[in-house]
């Protein structure tokens, strides 16, 4: 007893090991798990990052032509680096901060994203199909 | 099962839960009292049913799913992540050719959550006997083992370390000089806890001789865990079944006779002293940069079992394989399952004042049970 009331007395003084965070930086150990971050130039589009992620924070639109674009979920992500391990060609990187929430000004409409990519995916396979079955005819 | 009358007249009905001070969790409890004796008592644990058993047979394929099983827990969730995984590479046939050092991490990972697990627990076991002090002071000392796990895995307690094949972060040179230096500190706040329960008048005055569990009802009921070992079973899955190095490293089994709620939490304060050593010695024994992961190029196609000991107890994981991505069918038996069916037997004849301490004893973890 006269133990515990001497280590209250104690903590009465002591620093708290907690950080009083909005009024202290917050400066994260080497390797926490932050923000993913994606390079353009790097990325060819192969689609292992989205077939690796866990929780399908990744999606991928490939338009007819050229024109490809890979979107990221910062509030479906549970921030596990699988993407980033599975990237082939080093496009993504586990950075040290975290990802800022969506603010006002942006918008992040994911259901639309996903029944986009769920479409452009589908003709893009029945593409490959009949591609496919006219190279068998011939 | 005796069967309990009860005097309808002149009892009172208390309900506690499903939302209640004491609870860190939802659970309902229905009391029925004579003045302060408990009578009868009533169960409802199933309030966070998120069907993750159902989801990894039909959402996500095998690799995923030791990410998938961690948010089962918010506590104990490598247990659960490791389990997995090592079901599924026993599935898979690849169980013997996992390296010395992914081991190694497993077991510092698990080792880590256990001591974070009960000191939380003990902490919040202090706070519902009234003795907000000490609840205050032990938590202050968990944060330096959330700092060590923030600083090894990059996640203060979600730790998402285990993959299917290996692990996916290794510790450097650094971290592991660093974390020997953490865990003197912790081994000093141990030897408070230890200290604190075994003298403090107060503490043990509230918990000795409450809910005393003898050898034959733990084994009649099957408790796991601190709960069965406080009672005498000589029972740890990590010897029992062992995944990682357990056995090599000598782990031993800690057990006490008295079965009250004290000797649980006596229990759980001198298995902290056994995880410190296991981590030293699972830092010793290998050393950084050996390989970390395997290829894994099969699907599970074999029915695998693995038990592994959380911090509450026996975790069992069952995985049948089809050969094909999904596994299917995979059966999660968790801890506090075991440990629920005996509260209702050791409450009668309490106190209602004594039921929150005798409740945190057993240390439920009932999303585990929802799951
Ligand atoms: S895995 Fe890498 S290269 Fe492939 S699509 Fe994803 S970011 Fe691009
Ligand atoms: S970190 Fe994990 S959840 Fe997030 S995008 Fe990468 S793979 Fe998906």
């Amino acid at each position: 007893m006269l133990k515990m009331f001497i280590t209250s007395i104690k903590n009465l003084f002591r620093k708290p090991v907690t950080q009083l965070y909005p009024y202290e930086k917050y400066e994260p150990f080497d390797g926490y798990r932050g923000k993913i971050s994606w390079e353009k130039g790097k990325c060819t589009f192969c689609m292992k990052c989205g077939r690796a992620c866990t929780s399908g924070a990744i999606k991928i639109l490939i338009y007819s032509g050229e024109t490809k674009e890979w979107v990221w979920n910062p509030i479906q992500c549970i921030y596990c680096g699988e993407c980033v391990r599975s990237c082939p060609f080093g496009a993504l990187i586990q950075e040290k901060y975290y990802a800022s929430p969506i603010t006002k000004g942006e918008k992040l409409d994911w259901s639309e994203i996903e029944k986009k990519a769920g479409r452009l995916e589908d003709r893009w396979r029945r593409q490959l199909r009949d591609r496919r079955g006219k190279r068998k005819s011939e | 099962m005796k069967k309990i009358k009860v005097n309808q007249e002149i009892c009172t009905t208390i309900p506690m839960g499903s939302q209640h001070v004491a609870l860190p969790e939802p659970v309902k409890l229905v009391f029925d009292t004579e003045n302060e004796v408990v009578k009868r008592v009533s169960f409802d644990v199933s309030y966070v049913h998120r069907g993750i058993e159902k989801s990894l047979t039909t959402m996500y394929d095998f690799k995923k799913a030791p990410y998938v099983v961690g948010r089962i827990c918010g506590i104990c969730a490598i247990a659960h992540s490791i389990a997995c995984t090592v079901a599924l590479e026993r599935s898979i046939g690849i169980d013997g050719e996992v390296p010395d050092r992914v081991r190694a991490v497993r077991m510092i990972g698990l080792e880590l959550d256990r001591l974070q697990s009960h000191f939380l627990i003990n902490g919040h076991l202090a706070e519902v006997c009234g003795y907000e002090n000490i609840f205050m002071h032990l938590w202050r000392c968990r944060e330096f083992i959330l700092d060590t796990a923030d600083m090894l895995f990059g996640n203060r307690v979600q730790y998402d370390v285990v993959c299917v094949g290996g692990v996916n972060r290794d510790i450097d040179e650094k971290t592991g000089t660093r974390i020997s230096e953490a865990l003197e500190e912790i081994e000093e706040s141990i030897g408070f806890m230890e200290e604190v329960f075994t003298r403090d008048k107060t503490l043990v005055k509230r918990l000795e001789g409450l809910g005393v569990v003898s050898k034959d009802k733990a084994f009649e009921y099957g408790l796991v865990g601190p709960s069965a070992r406080a009672s005498g079973v000589k029972t740890d899955c990590r010897i029992e079944d062992d995944w990682g190095m357990y056995r090599d490293f000598g782990l031993e089994i800690i057990t006490m006779t008295e079965g009250d709620a004290l000797a649980r939490c006596l229990v759980r304060v001198l298995e902290c002293f056994e995880s410190v050593r296991m981590i030293r010695e699972a830092l010793d024994s290998t050393s950084p940069g050996e390989e970390i992961q395997l290829r894994v190029r099969d699907n599970p196609k074999k029915d695998a079992v693995c038990r592994n000991e959380a911090p509450r107890g026996e975790l069992f994981y069952y995985i049948r394989g089809t050969g094909k991505k999904i596994p299917g069918r995979v059966k999660i038996r968790t801890p506090t399952f075991a440990n629920i069916p005996i509260l209702p037997h050791v409450m009668i004849g309490v106190r209602y004042n004594d039921v929150p301490p005798l409740l945190m004893s057993f240390d439920p973890c009932l999303s585990c049970t929802g799951r």
